[in-house]
């Protein structure tokens, strides 16, 4: 794989996974509320 | 046209050298878009007070016609995934992910005008009709390439991007809530502003995986990222397509239909629990689980409905669709059947690990469905035929909650206590599923007859 295709690798999972680990972690939050 | 010509199949082939791992975000991108669809609801309450402010004022939309924006756009979902499947495989990815760009944003400007003028058809029209066409042509458009793409991992390709879908709704509804808080004063309770922003996001982040999906070569074939294992080679053995079935005949054949049973049952059976999460903990548990703690099972259902669809979906590829399938739809009944029984024991942890599993198997019935009908019906036009079976859940989405209801409404109505109402339900919903474990017993092998020559079919590529 080239350098150019690596770079493209790590941005595009970088890009779709902050904001999913994003709404995760929101909902994550909000379930504890169950174990309080 | 010239101008748009990037869009073509032939400019979205992979040259040497292209990762496939690009492949998966590009399809996360539209799918984590078009997964907003299921945080609507967030919306429910600020459109019903548009006139009104902080409450309903008697021209305001009633909560009840604010319904129906979400049950047309999943309808149009099942309607344009069922339409425009073959046309989604002859123009390739690319085209059909940016036509779903299109309107699903698109549906969001509609949208955003119909809220500024309110004018409860343009909502209707734009979110609605508009907005669930862009949600059929993305859900379906990137499936194909995947497979394509992970012929050894099937499952696991599609089940990463459909589990985006479950993740869109995650993202939405915080997103949403902050707009609507930035723009409360621009407009009554933001709500246009927010369509408006968020159909400009929504664009810009599909445009990333319009620009980056790509389909291989036709002499491509996987180099091994490590060697199968002895369980992943015995399950490519018996999984392996004999051939191609267009969509055409693949509805003439029993397994399509074998196939869509078992997805409406599974839905069917998932959205009555979904629907009612919250009332339910909180009446099998009264005076234990308050209304937040409710909340928090409703969220914790979601990430399991997430984390589901790709656990489930990369397992199979390990133990095969059927054997996935029949998991599901036995430890399901199993699990629908018993959980009542722990709420009546006052076990609050057995009864939400139960509903947690049973929620992995609901976004895992999704997630397989694509692996599975490749097994059946070759690569061809499996998404077109993915758009086909994909009127299970439309069907599931309007018959499921209906039925749930009804059959609570019932019991409620004839004297049976209100936590009691829902075992009934839940033994139902059981039996639904024993009814998808015989399809899917009866799922055999696609008669070659059915099967057509790639060449035949397959749309015009130059290596």
């Amino acid at each position: 794989m080239t350098l150019r295709y690596r770079v493209q690798l790590i941005f595009a999972w970088t890009l779709v996974g902050v904001p999913l680990a994003w709404g995760v972690w929101q909902v994550f939050k909000k379930s504890l509320d169950l174990f309080r | 046209m010239q101008l748009f010509s990037f869009l073509d199949r032939e400019h979205t082939i992979a040259k040497p050298g292209f990762s496939r791992w690009l492949v998966p975000p590009a399809a996360l991108a539209i799918h984590l878009s078009i997964g907003q669809a299921y945080a609507f609801s967030v919306f429910n309450l600020p459109l019903s007070r548009l006139i009104g402010g902080n409450e309903s004022a008697p021209n305001d939309w009633k909560l009840s016609t604010i319904g129906w924006v979400f049950s047309v756009a999943i309808v149009f979902l099942g309607l344009s995934a069922a339409t425009f499947g073959r046309w989604v495989e002859r123009v390739g990815p690319r085209k059909a992910m940016f036509a779903s760009a299109l309107c699903f944003s698109g549906g969001f400007f509609v949208a955003a005008v119909g809220v500024a003028t309110h004018q409860f058809a343009l909502l209707l029209l734009g979110y609605g009709a508009l907005g669930g066409i862009g949600l059929g042509l993305g859900y379906i458009s990137p499936v194909s390439t995947l497979i394509k793409w992970f012929p050894d991992r099937p499952g696991m390709a599609t089940g990463m991007a459909i589990m985006g879908f479950g993740g869109g709704a995650m993202i939405a509804s915080p997103l949403a809530t902050l707009l609507m808080a930035r723009f409360e004063h621009v407009s009554p309770h933001g709500v246009a502003p927010t369509f408006i922003a968020m159909g400009a996001l929504y664009f810009a982040f599909m445009m990333f995986g319009v620009f980056t999906v790509r389909v291989p070569r036709d002499e491509w074939h996987p180099v091994a990222d490590r060697e199968p294992t002895a369980a992943q080679r015995r399950a490519e053995s018996r999984e392996q397509p004999l051939g191609n079935v267009t969509a055409a005949q693949a509805i003439k054949t029993p397994q399509f239909w074998l196939l869509w049973v078992m997805l409406c049952v599974n839905v069917t059976a998932g959205i009555g629990v979904l629907g009612q999460a919250s009332p339910m903990i909180q009446e099998m548990f009264p005076g234990v689980i308050t209304a937040a703690a409710a909340a928090g099972f409703v969220g914790l259902l979601s990430l399991a409905n997430m984390a589901g669809r790709f656990f489930w979906s990369s397992l199979s590829d390990y133990i095969g669709r059927k054997a996935t399938y029949a998991t599901f739809f036995l430890l399901g009944a199993a699990l629908y059947a018993l959980v009542p029984s722990t709420g009546h024991a006052g076990s609050v942890a057995l009864f939400v690990i139960g509903y947690v599993i049973i929620m992995s198997m609901y976004g895992g019935g999704f997630a397989t469905i694509p692996a599975y009908l490749r097994d059946m019906f070759g690569t061809i036009q499996v998404g077109a035929i993915h758009g086909r079976l994909l009127t299970a859940w439309s069907t599931a989405g309007v018959l499921g909650p209906v039925l749930v209801n009804y059959i609570r409404e019932y019991q409620i109505n004839h004297g049976v206590a209100k936590a009691d109402a829902y075992t009934v339900t839940m033994y139902i919903m059981a039996g639904l599923l024993l009814v998808g474990f015989v399809c899917n017993l009866r799922v055999k092998r696609v008669d070659e007859r059915h099967m057509v020559e790639s060449r035949d079919i397959a749309p015009p590529v130059p290596a």
